[in-house]
């Protein structure tokens, strides 16, 4: 055995990546749907019963998967509300992911309804499609039906500020809206 | 970012994780019935390499959690009425979730490393031992010509 | 007031284990007998009043002190006593002063027991030990404080965990720290080594002994783990190479290597610089599991509360420990190595090989274990490493093994030859031959290639170990302990190999519906299900199922499937009914009611020769410690060669120059 460093080495390579390790969050999961073609949405209204095709939008719009059973939708609900001011033309999608219809409406009724429509999925079977693992999750879905961006849990006011927004900004740059 | 800020957004963050999972405990154990023992073969195989995603570190076949029971049944839909092979159930997996939702990590380019270097280690170690030996040999060849 | 006292003499023990630090290591280095002399009493003090701090704790749980935080957390006023007791370790702060606590005594024997070491490789051995001691120690005092209070002193405490409530795991976590702290002792005599610059090789005799200590007792932990997991979780799986479970292989493959290469070490005065790595690294592999458990890198269903702060403390105690370790290494390990010729075809080559199968498999489980790690830090993509990858990986590795093992005893040191082997052991083949033909015949119609392996390689191990047993038995009219120590340790790996193939190849799970007097065949067997009733236990509610098991038309015994609620855990447990014989367990979960008509679901199993995985487990623990008590009497009996050996030692190495 001449040459003994090569433990060390390893070693320190397992350290390094035990240092990057502890930054890391294992359980953030990125969702394969980010830079991929939306799955095509379609579903009925909760509140009209009318059906809803995403292919029908032509623009850029929100998913924003909810449940009247959700406390980290409570937290989101009041900036989603505000989005709806600052952003007067940004589409926002509900899906009311394994809900109950009059829970749902309740829900609306007293904390307000941000969503242009609110797709009633009460089995999951869309939320599946999108990859959904728990509510809240939102979506960014540009025009041309690709998915920019995918926020788990609440849309914290700084999270619209970093990301949301600037996310909005660049779609407008290259016309994606 | 201020620290007090960070720590708030990331007590809200995972306050939502919280909430992601609704409190009431489901059932485990379904009864499935299938068509043929190859589909229950192939239902229990592909539930037990199927990661549920929002679990610590389950199965969707021993986990309690509701995003488990959805994709068990999604899983015995497909299974069952759909006919779908391993590499259907792989694919529509995968398109949701990503590579994160498989236990059996599929062979691809970022993989390949975690696939071969058993092999490689295993190759080199045996080299590794005969070339040892040989030096051994040859080294206390040469002490004695130097006595 | 008496918690306070317990941090204190925790401070007392961290103070004294700096000393322990110190003292022998100047003592042997400046030729000072007198500080070396307090080494003993030093190591046998820290050992107590970190004893005393541990009983305190025990104290405040019996005693049901809900002003301790970490009381308050994990215990409660209905648990039962003996829950009490095990919730002290029940999680981490408690787990971690029970592994310091097991650490200073594993310190406190070696102070005692000098054996074979020279006073300077005894000191220096101690002084190391003193430093892991002390780092421990400050582990506790800086992160993880058991003894932390609360503002307000709750009425009743949280209660562990429910999972946690069950007899196997008052035992597992003890047991398995005894084995992960155990190692420390090998690792402390190899850096040791490294710093005199000299091996001896009685002291890989003694080191020997100490590695087989901690890894019967790192096997016994596993075992228990195992068992747990098998009848408490309610799926029938026995290993899910989760990331904590993998952190407890880790250490035990690097030590069953270590053994062996020790074995050579001792006898031939091989190996040297790799014993000494391999006793480096099965210490280390106990940290790195400790940092994968208790940092929250990983995800598992097992981990404890994590934090990154304590991932970060474990860290440096790393670097510090094993990058030293590892340093001195690389400085010394060229200059002891005695070159000696080695034969390909020879017992030391064989070992040679069993050791790089044994770390091939280390380093595979440790690279499918840390591979979703290493792509997220990359930023390569978010992936899982499951069991479907361990298996595949694991189990071909296992095949050259088991080969090297029926035949290991028979191969001779020095030089041997192939043919001569074959001409020895023609027998060995044709035994399993035609175990492998009557397994065959038993097995029909459903034959599965891999059961024939299966039970070729425990036929081939098995038999080659009793044979080897007898055939000395038979020459010498005893049966020597360290021999029989081994060969039962080796027939327990046979058994366990055909547990695992049978029970995985032929066991039959189902889910089923059943209505009460409804009735589902299993096998020869015919479970009846009964009735459902509602129940409570000291801290739980329960609805608690009766099924009768029939074998034909015989009765053998009722079967009562649980769930439990217990008081403030949402999630019910699952209590599983067992009737476990060798040759087959029968399993049944309760799942849910389904309908009105008082149905329920149910998972039923059926298990072959399932027991053989945790009795092979058993067996090769019990050989290890039979042959570490048979090597002490024989030391005993031979101290007055050794001592003279000992004298003769140098004017052997100066021979061989």
């Amino acid at each position: 055995m001449k040459k003994a460093s090569w433990p060390l080495w390893i070693f320190g390579g397992l350290v390094a990546l035990f240092v990057v390790g502890l930054m890391l969050n294992p359980r953030h999961v990125p969702s394969p749907l980010v830079g991929q073609m939306a799955p095509a949405l379609q579903g009925t209204d909760l509140l009209s019963e009318q059906p809803i095709d995403s292919a029908d939008f032509n623009q850029a719009w929100l998913l924003n998967a909810w449940a009247s059973w959700c406390s980290g939708c409570y937290l989101e609900h009041s900036h989603l509300m505000e989005l709806t001011k600052t952003q007067p033309g940004l589409v926002i999608v509900g899906l009311n992911y394994k809900d109950q219809a009059d829970d749902a409406k309740a829900w609306l009724d007293q904390h307000g309804n941000p969503y242009q429509h609110v797709i009633f999925d009460p089995t999951g079977r869309i939320g599946m499609d999108w990859g959904l693992i728990g509510t809240p999750e939102t979506f960014l879905i540009d025009a041309q039906g690709r998915v920019v961006d995918k926020w788990m849990g609440a849309l914290t006011p700084e999270r619209i500020e970093r990301s949301l927004l600037p996310a909005l900004q660049k779609l407008d740059a290259k016309g994606g809206r | 970012m201020k620290a007090s800020a960070m720590k708030a957004v990331w007590s809200l963050v995972l306050l939502a994780f919280v909430s992601l999972i609704p409190l009431s405990a489901q059932a485990v154990i379904e009864s499935y019935q299938f068509d043929t023992a190859e589909q229950k073969l192939l239902y229990q195989k592909m539930a037990r390499e199927l990661r549920c995603v929002v679990c610590q570190n389950q199965n969707i076949l021993e986990s309690t959690a509701p995003l488990a029971q959805d994709l068990r049944q999604q899983l015995y839909q497909m299974v069952r009425y759909q006919n779908a092979d391993e590499k259907q159930i792989v694919d529509f997996m995968v398109q949701r979730y990503g590579d994160f939702v498989l236990y059996r990590p599929p062979l691809q380019a970022n993989t390949l490393i975690l696939w071969i270097a058993p092999f490689l280690l295993l190759l080199f170690s045996v080299y590794w031992v005969v070339s040892y030996v040989r030096q051994t040999q040859v080294d206390a060849q040469k002490e004695k010509h130097d006595d | 007031m008496i918690s306070e006292l317990g941090l204190v003499f925790l401070l007392i023990a961290a103070a004294l284990s700096v000393l322990l630090t110190l003292l022998p290591f100047y003592g042997s280095w400046r030729k000072q007998p007198g500080l070396v002399a307090m080494a003993p009493v030093l190591a046998l003090s820290i050992f107590v009043f970190t004893g005393i701090s541990l009983a305190i704790l025990v104290w405040a749980f019996l005693a049901d002190d809900f002003a301790l935080k970490y009381v308050a957390s994990h215990s409660s006023l209905f648990q039962p006593w003996y829950f009490k007791f095990s919730a002290v370790w029940g999680a981490h702060e408690g787990s971690l002063l029970l592994w310091a606590w097991m650490l200073t005594g594993w310190t406190a024997a070696v102070a005692l027991k000098r054996g074979a070491l020279t006073s300077d490789e005894h000191s220096l051995t101690l002084s190391g030990l003193g430093f892991i001691v002390l780092g421990f120690l400050l582990f506790i005092l800086f992160t993880s404080n058991p003894f932390e209070r609360l503002p307000t002193v709750p009425v009743d405490g949280l209660g562990l965990n429910p999972l946690l409530q069950d007899i196997a795991l008052i035992l597992h976590p003890p047991l398995l720290y005894m084995g992960y702290v155990g190692l420390a002792v090998s690792f402390s005599l190899a850096v040791a080594q490294l710093w005199l610059g000299e091996a001896r090789p009685q002291t890989f005799a003694w080191a020997r002994q100490w590695t087989l200590v901690s890894w019967a007792f790192l096997t016994l932990g596993i075992l228990l783990g195992s068992w747990w997991a098998y009848y408490e979780l309610g799926w029938g799986g026995w290993w899910f190479w989760d990331p904590v479970e993998n952190a407890s292989l880790l250490p035990w493959l690097v030590a069953t290597a270590l053994i062996h290469s020790l074995l050579v070490s001792e006898k031939r005065g091989q190996l040297i610089g790799w014993t000494l790595l391999l006793a480096i690294l099965a210490f280390a592999m106990s940290l790195v599991g400790a940092f994968l458990v208790r940092s929250g890198v990983l995800t598992s269903v097992h981990a404890f509360a994590t934090d990154p702060t304590r991932g970060t403390y474990i860290l440096i105690y790393l670097v510090v420990v094993i990058g030293s370790a590892l340093a001195l290494f690389s400085a010394r390990a060229p200059k002891m190595v005695k070159i000696k010729p080695m034969q390909i075809q020879s017992k030391e080559t064989a070992l040679l090989f069993n050791n790089v199968l044994l770390m091939v498999m280390t380093a595979s489980v440790l690279l499918g274990t840390l591979y979703p790690l290493l792509l997220d830090a990359l930023g390569m993509g978010k992936l899982s490493v499951g069991p479907p990858y361990f298996n595949a990986i694991t189990i071909p590795l296992t095949i050259p093994l088991a080969i090297l093992m029926g035949v290991g005893f028979y191969i001779r040191w020095k030089q041997d030859s192939v043919g001569r082997l074959a001409k020895e052991l023609w027998w060995l083949g044709l035994f399993t031959a035609i175990a492998v033909l009557l397994a065959a015949l038993w097995l029909m119609p459903d034959l599965q290639g891999m059961a024939l392996l299966g039970i070729a390689l425990t036929a081939w191990i098995g038999f080659g170990a009793l044979a080897w047993l007898l055939n000395h038995a038979r020459k010498t009219g005893r049966i020597a302990k360290p021999m029989l120590g081994a060969a039962l340790a080796h027939i327990g790996f046979a058994v366990m190999i055909a547990g695992i193939t049978l029970s995985s190849l032929y066991g039959i799970e189902r889910d089923i519906r059943l209505a009460p007097g409804e009735s589902v065949p299993l096998k020869e067997y015919r479970l009846h299900f009964q009735s459902v009733a509602q129940g409570a236990g000291p801290n739980y509610l329960t609805t608690e199922g009766t099924l009768r098991l029939y074998r034909g038309e015989e009765f053998i015994q009722f079967l009562h499937p649980e769930k439990r609620i217990y008081i403030g855990h949402e999630m019910p447990m699952s209590e599983v009914a067992l009737d476990g014989r060798l040759s087959r367990d029968i399993y049944v979960a309760l799942g849910e009611p389904i309908g009105d008509e008082g149905a329920w679901s149910f998972r039923i199993q059926y298990k072959p020769f399932i027991r053989g995985i945790w009795l092979g487990a058993l067996l090769m623990a019990i050989g290890g410690l039979i042959a570490v008590w048979g090597r002490r009497n024989s030391t005993r009996a031979t101290m007055a060669t050794s001592a003279t050996n000992a004298a003769n030692a140098p004017k052997e190495q100066e021979a061989l120059k």
